[in-house]
């Protein structure tokens, strides 16, 4: 997406002097978007909730975005080139996160993995192990845990995060290059960690 | 993910929450689209490595970048558009009459519970978060919620119909197994398991059909009372 555009800076400017016509024009062009991020934030929480709890959201993060004369919209300073869209995208997500949080009586964190036909060897239920089978368990587990102390800071992050759970085609959008990259520094990684435990 | 990976994720420390050291939206957006330099992005990814509330900022953002929004209800826009009058927080306070107590920086939604607002009623005496899943298996589908219904206590809910008819699934077993046994096996009742009075940990829920498994789930559950 492109930084900051003209019409962009030419909007916040005239929001910044108080012309009540660029407020409309703002949420013209980004309510739909804000109404959406909202939305959708809640629906990927798996958080349902009933539409008008939803419209009172949308009203509360525009009273934030405008209270104080809009310092918090104007706080936008089209920093690290990112566009207007994006921003108002994030504090939409940010806003719609922290009100969940808030309202919840605990704070939660759930994760799910599938594990589908032909890959129930991940079973945790396999039977008893035996004392011999324990301890070599437990010297490839201290092996790998060394060869992954001497990854490179970038290699660890990296594995981090492609073991998050994130998909590749994110992945391939946070290191800006396509998605068979990402395979193939997967594949990398995989293969500095296996010469460093020993393995062919 | 593969064993190995399985056993990778163990040992490296998770991605958890590192509150005050995260970077600034602006910084997040600038990754969203691809601007900032490449050593802020290197300092942006290891962030992301180790927080999981950013990564998760992340990931909807750009989920959300690839589709199309929707419409506002109209009379949504106009309430908008009447705030950035010099009076507009008394016209606010208006509209919103008894839910706005006090000033415009403490407004809040009245009414945020997670609501079940399908498949009738269940027995939520403490609706406090839940996260939900969905799964589908050979003709079948199931949905996982998992609440938090006490400070370490969590329920476990399974849904199962067939895909096709929509129907409650029939003759499915579940059964839910921490890592040393299974702690609980049921039979879909009209569609619906529920596994109550977990601890926070890890558990697998598998889907059995005639002794064959057909499906499972890794459900890691996480969570302190505030």
């Amino acid at each position: 997406m492109a930084p900051i555009s003209e019409q962009e800076k030419a909007l916040m400017s005239r929001i910044q002097k108080g012309e009540e016509k660029a407020w409309e024009d703002f949420i013209e062009l980004y309510g739909r978007l804000i109404y959406y991020a909202i939305q959708r934030t809640l629906e990927l929480k798996g958080v349902r909730l009933p539409a008008d709890t939803i419209q009172e959201i949308f009203h509360s993060l525009f009273v934030h975005l405008a209270e104080n004369r809009a310092k918090r919209l104007l706080s936008y300073t089209g920093k690290r080139n990112c566009s207007l869209a994006t921003w108002i995208r994030m504090i939409s997500i940010n806003y719609t996160i922290d009100i969940i949080r808030r309202q919840a009586k605990f704070s939660f964190q759930v994760e799910f993995e599938e594990i589908r036909e032909g890959e129930f060897e991940k079973s945790w239920v396999e039977g008893i192990k035996s004392p011999e089978e324990l301890a070599e368990e437990k010297e490839k587990e201290e092996k790998l845990k060394r060869a992954l102390e001497e990854l490179t800071r970038e290699d660890k992050n990296f594995i981090k995060l492609y073991l998050s759970g994130i998909s590749p085609q994110e992945m391939a959008r946070i290191y800006k290059t396509t998605i068979s990259n990402i395979y193939s520094r997967h594949a990398l990684v995989k293969e500095k960690l296996k010469k460093s435990i020993g393995y062919k | 993910m593969d064993r190995e990976e399985r056993k990778i994720k163990e040992l490296m420390s998770p991605v958890k929450s590192i509150a005050g050291k995260c970077p600034d939206l602006s910084e997040l957006s600038a990754l969203v689209d691809g601007t900032l330099e490449p050593e802020a992005e290197e300092k942006i990814r290891e962030h992301l490595a180790n927080c999981a509330n950013c990564l998760e900022m992340m990931r909807i953002n750009l989920e959300l970048e690839e589709e199309v929004p929707g419409s506002v209800p109209e009379r949504l826009a106009v309430r908008a558009k009447s705030l950035f009058r010099p009076n507009f927080i008394r016209q606010a306070i208006n509209v919103f009459g008894g839910i706005l107590k006090g000033r415009a920086e403490t407004l809040e939604p009245s009414s945020l519970r997670p609501a079940f607002a399908f498949r009738g009623a269940i027995p939520a005496k403490a609706a406090l978060g839940l996260s939900g899943y969905f799964q589908e298996f050979g003709p079948y589908r199931a949905e996982i919620e998992v609440e938090q219904t006490s400070e370490n206590k969590w329920q476990v809910l399974v849904w199962g119909e067939d895909k096709a008819s929509k129907k409650p699934a029939r003759g499915i077993r579940v059964s839910i197994n921490n890592k040393e046994r299974e702690l609980e096996s049921l039979i879909l009742e009209k569609g619906r398991a529920v596994f109550e009075l977990l601890p926070a940990g890890e558990y697998q829920v598998e889907f059995w059909k005639q002794g064959k498994k057909l499906a499972g789930i890794i459900i890691r559950m996480k969570g302190e009372g505030k």
